[in-house]
């Protein structure tokens, strides 16, 4: 019978080393070093997809802006009726998306790129599309 | 007679299973993400971690990506039913229902507005954290950079999940799809 052990049991911890343990020479610490001397994967890939993640946001929240201004753009993004505007805005969104990250990714897939560069400008397109898509903000556009 | 109709079950599904269950997931996710460290974990530690966080993180991707195309696609249709001409119970039809109360107008306005387009951000948010953890596995636990963005991201997704499944949750109290 196979015994679960909790998430937490005390072989998954770094062990204590023992007095005794240290008297006679024995350490535990080498148990660590196999994890740090792997192949590191550049940060490219996470930053294409970080990135792309942002950008496809914001491309949704610059549409419900966009469908907010304009009644034509409105019913131009109602692809499916009975689900409205939200089908195109939504669609077009996550084919943006797609596409960033597709060809973000194929740039910098084996790249070192700044993650806290990255980070910072998708912060602001993720600020945008929050903002967007807040409805006092796009209603105010109406025509 | 049951006591749910199709259309409160499917909602119910939409809302409680799969937006629910994202947001009940995020707890643990959040968890292994501060929890994977090197400086604290043995290698053992470290490899079980990244299998939980894989299964965390996928299964929240998953439930994110069905709560938003059922919402969209199923549930969303229903909310915005047009009545026929003539019927003046409303009811049944809950877009037009608060729209005809000025009270309860707001709920629209403000509240499915905000909900039917801040969900979508979650879907892509999501899939990146989900990717992250498959591709980089056991680097996160010596990479702080990479382990404190897909911290960020985490949390993000779920605000914008909390005010969705919370908007949806009054929206439901408003003028439930029945």
């Amino acid at each position: 019978m196979r015994v679960t052990r909790p998430f937490d049991s005390a072989q998954d911890r770094e062990p204590v080393e023992r007095p005794v343990e240290r008297q006679m020479g024995v350490s535990r610490q080498p148990q660590l070093m196999t994890v740090t001397t792997k192949k590191k994967v550049p940060h490219g890939p996470a930053a294409a997809a970080i990135l792309s993640a942002g950008v496809g946001a914001f491309a949704l929240g610059g549409l419900t802006l966009w469908a907010g201004a304009s009644a034509g753009v409105m019913s131009a993004l109602a692809l499916w009726a009975p689900a409205g505007s939200l089908t195109g805005k939504s669609g077009i969104a996550v084919i943006i998306w797609l596409l960033t990250w597709m060809v973000l990714h194929t740039i910098w897939k084996n790249r070192e790129v700044s993650l806290p560069r990255v980070v910072v400008v998708v912060l602001v397109l993720l600020a945008g599309a929050y903002v967007l898509t807040f409805p006092p903000v796009f209603e105010a556009f109406h025509p | 007679m049951s006591l749910f109709s199709f259309h409160e079950i499917s909602t119910l599904v939409h809302g409680i299973v799969f937006g629910g269950g994202f947001l009940l997931c995020f707890t643990g996710g959040l968890f292994l993400l501060l929890h994977i460290r090197a400086a604290s974990l043995t290698e053992s530690g470290i490899r079980r971690c990244v299998r939980y966080l894989r299964g965390v993180t996928l299964v929240m991707a998953l439930f994110v990506w069905v709560a938003v195309l059922s919402g969209t696609y199923v549930s969303y249709p229903w909310y915005r039913a047009k009545p026929p001409e003539g019927v003046t119970d409303l009811s049944h039809y809950p877009r037009s229902y608060l729209k005809a109360d000025p009270d309860l107008a707001f709920w629209h306005t403000f509240g499915m507005e905000w909900k039917e387009h801040i969900a979508w951000l979650v879907p892509l948010l999501m899939t990146a954290v989900a990717f992250i953890v498959f591709r980089y596995g056991e680097q996160l636990a010596t990479d702080d950079q990479l382990r404190r963005a897909l911290i960020l991201l985490l949390i993000l997704a779920f605000a914008a999940a909390g005010i969705a499944g919370t908007l949806g949750a009054l929206l439901t109290k408003a003028a439930p799809i029945i």
